[in-house]
């Protein structure tokens, strides 16, 4: 991460640490390639686990990144200084997601399948050819603005962003979709999925520049923490919206006349899944950052930081309560094979590696792109 | 329609008309709706009646289908929603026998993105291993819960050292080698017959009951409904006036689960568990 390309001691232990991560991510991958997916927590009842939760955690921060960047296409000011970072963000988070969906899926030989034959009636069908497109779309974006080619840069720079919200949007209908599991909110999950998007989009592009100022201890110029403080303001109002999404969601899911509905939504917010919900999701992930940004005291660079941290963690958090919170009631009461009245679901520690192998990837490959591809470097408007 | 294609519009025609490109993809589309004609259950409507007042709720159904399709200890293709509701003295014990109930509009096979999970001939729902990728997908879209995935190898307890009781008993793999090793000591090669990874379902893909395509190919019924001993399955084709199950789904209302997803399922339940009767009085105020 230092800018002067020196391997100072803060720099040792951070690679000592992503490395760390990396190899317990491919002990993770090995294991669940030898054992098969009976090495993770999941099964009949909850066929989706924290793998999957972490991958739209992954796809919400590309395409929340590439959403906020739009603002450089449209001329606002100082936003020529974060989008490089922005577009290189996107495509790592990107990367970080398709290798999670590859480990998701119990049998990967086949996935040529989803490419040579798809099923145009399967939104999961529609998310991998809107997936693939995005991110050559992101590729050509970055290397665009890299070559300081800014005129056609500006093409990409909004194309990019429509495609990212039409696939984060599919993965919102891939949930939807489901429509017995209301938990999902059907129609909903789409627009929901946006909002996501650009909460966890924006608090990642903010952490990861505050973050890296921090780490190679250059102070900011004034006119990027102006673009930090705008951009945290941006932040605070996409989480209050987000808050409000979430009030409605709760108050119909509770009132829904399905009966197993009412019982996911009790498991979340009264239930065994309350204190990860209330503390971590709903704590961490929208109250303290709404606070520490609408708090002028705290609203400086530094505030920001921490807010932005929180709200990743209590967004993953969040994926991971969206997810089981769909499977975590039975399908269908009293049917005797399956878990009744609620499953059982506790991630396994191999599962949890992929996922630390995720993060460990993604801030590797920024490392790289911090050293060598120059991220700071300021994209003007055309 | 396979027939209106069949007989009006030949292959060279095609090419004449379209050029060999158009041809190249319409072609394969001709052929396989030429087999489909020619396969014994197109044009059927295979449905299930269950009669509920029939079954004793022995669980046979569940136990046979193990043996038939050669399903692993713990996974249910056949399976049953069984509760005891009311309140004391007046309580009621049901029991409604369940399986895949290939619905009509199926939601798993709209969710596969591989076409893996699809419409086969007389209506099954089908499910090609070659093409799974186990994503797990129709699993969350199917609401009746009967999907299974195949986390690990099946059939992992034959190959199992231990034996039940020590110095008494062989041990599962013993039984396993005993029986050449390669397969589990009940399996059935039957499964397989028409394609080859249906017998033993391998690790990271999914499965489900297959309404016993490979038997009902052939002109035989399910096993389930072969082997129910007081007839509670009964199985044919709804587009046959004189088949046994239009004949009585046109004296029962033919009740199907979670009927209002519009799912159309084809297991249809006629009559209720309870074998019980009530006085033949007006009540009381
Ligand atoms: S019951 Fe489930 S698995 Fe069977 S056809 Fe319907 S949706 Fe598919
Ligand atoms: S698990 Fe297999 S059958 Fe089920 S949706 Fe995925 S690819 Fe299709």
């Amino acid at each position: 991460m230092t800018e002067n390309k020196t391997f100072n001691s803060r720099f040792i232990v951070w690679m000592v640490i992503l490395l760390a991560g990396l190899g317990l991510g491919i002990w993770g991958v090995v294991t669940t390639f030898l054992s098969g997916l009976q090495t993770w927590g999941i099964g009949d009842e909850v066929p989706w686990g924290i793998v999957t939760a972490s991958y739209v955690f992954f796809v919400a921060a590309s395409a929340g990144c590439i959403t906020v960047s739009l603002g450089h296409a449209l001329g606002i000011k100082g936003f020529d200084l974060i989008i490089k970072r922005g577009v290189f963000l996107a495509i790592i988070t990107m990367i970080a997601g398709g290798l999670l969906i590859v480990m998701h899926v119990g049998n990967p030989v086949n996935l040529w399948r989803l490419i040579t034959a798809p099923n145009f009636g399967s939104p999961l069908g529609w998310l991998v050819i809107f997936y693939l497109l995005y991110l050559i779309l992101l590729i050509i974006d970055f290397y665009l603005i890299h070559k300081k080619d800014f005129v056609k840069a500006r093409i990409f720079g909004i194309l990019a962003p429509l495609s990212a919200i039409t696939v984060h949007s599919t993965l919102g209908s891939v949930f939807g979709f489901a429509s017995v599991r209301h938990y999902y909110g059907g129609a909903f999950a789409p627009v929901y999925f946006i909002v996501i998007a650009v909460v966890i989009g924006t608090a990642l592009l903010l952490f990861v520049t505050n973050l890296h100022y921090k780490f190679n201890s250059k102070s900011m110029s004034s006119e990027m923490r102006s673009v930090i403080v705008s951009l945290g303001k941006f932040l605070g109002i996409a989480i209050g919206v987000l808050a409000i999404f979430v009030i409605w969601k709760n108050l119909t899911g509770l009132s829904n006349p399905d009966p197993s509905t009412v019982k996911a939504y009790q498991y979340m917010l009264a239930g065994p899944g309350a204190w990860w919900y209330w503390i971590l999701a709903i704590g961490l992930g929208l109250l303290a950052p709404l606070i520490l940004i609408i708090n002028r005291n705290t609203r400086t660079p530094n505030g920001i930081m921490l807010a932005s941290g929180l709200s990743i963690i209590g967004m993953l958090a969040a994926r991971f309560d969206f997810t089981i919170g769909g499977q975590v009631i039975p399908i269908f009461e009293d049917l005797q094979h399956i878990q009744q009245p609620w499953a059982d679901y506790a991630a396994t520690f191999t599962e949890v590696s992929i996922v630390v192998l995720a993060f460990s990837l993604t801030a590797l490959l920024y490392t790289w792109g911090s050293r060598k591809l120059a991220l700071e470097e300021v994209a003007e408007h055309v | 329609m396979s027939k209106i294609v069949s007989r009006n519009v030949n292959r060279r025609d095609f090419l004449k008309l379209g050029g060999i490109g158009i041809a190249a993809a319409i072609v394969p589309t001709l052929i396989s709706q030429q087999s489909k004609a020619s396969s014994p259950l197109a044009g059927k409507n295979l449905a299930m009646v269950i009669d509920l007042h029939r079954c004793v709720g022995c669980g046979s159904c569940s136990i046979v289908c193990k043996n038939e399709n050669n399903v692993d200890g713990d996974v249910f293709w056949s399976s049953r929603i069984s509760k005891t509701t009311g309140r004391f003295p007046n309580v009621r014990f049901e029991y409604i026998t369940t399986l895949c109930n290939h619905c009509e509009k199926a939601p798993c096979v709209r969710a596969c993105p591989t076409k893996a999970m699809h419409k086969g001939d007389g209506g099954i729902t089908k499910h090609d291993p070659d093409k799974c990728i186990g994503c797990r997908y129709c699993i969350a879209a199917c609401p009746y819960g009967v999907i299974h995935f195949n986390a690990g190898k099946s059939h992992e307890f034959w190959r199992d050292d231990k034996p039940l009781i020590e110095g008494a008993t062989p041990s599962a793999r013993e039984v396993t080698q005993a029986v050449n090793g390669k397969v589990i000591p009940y399996y059935n090669p039957a499964r397989e017959l028409d394609k080859p990874g249906t017998g033993l379902r391998k690790r990271g893909i999914v499965e489900k009951c297959t309404f016993c395509d490979h038997r009902v190919s052939k002109g035989q019924l399910p096993y389930c409904v072969e082997a129910c001993p007081t007839n509670a399955r009964i199985f044919g084709d709804l587009n046959d006036p004189n088949s046994e199950v239009s004949r009585i789904l046109g004296k029962f209302h033919g009740m199907r689960l979670k009927e209002e997803l519009g799912t159309e399922p084809k297991v249809l339940y006629v009559r209720t568990y309870s074998t019980g009767t009530h006085p033949k009085t007006k009540g009381s105020v």
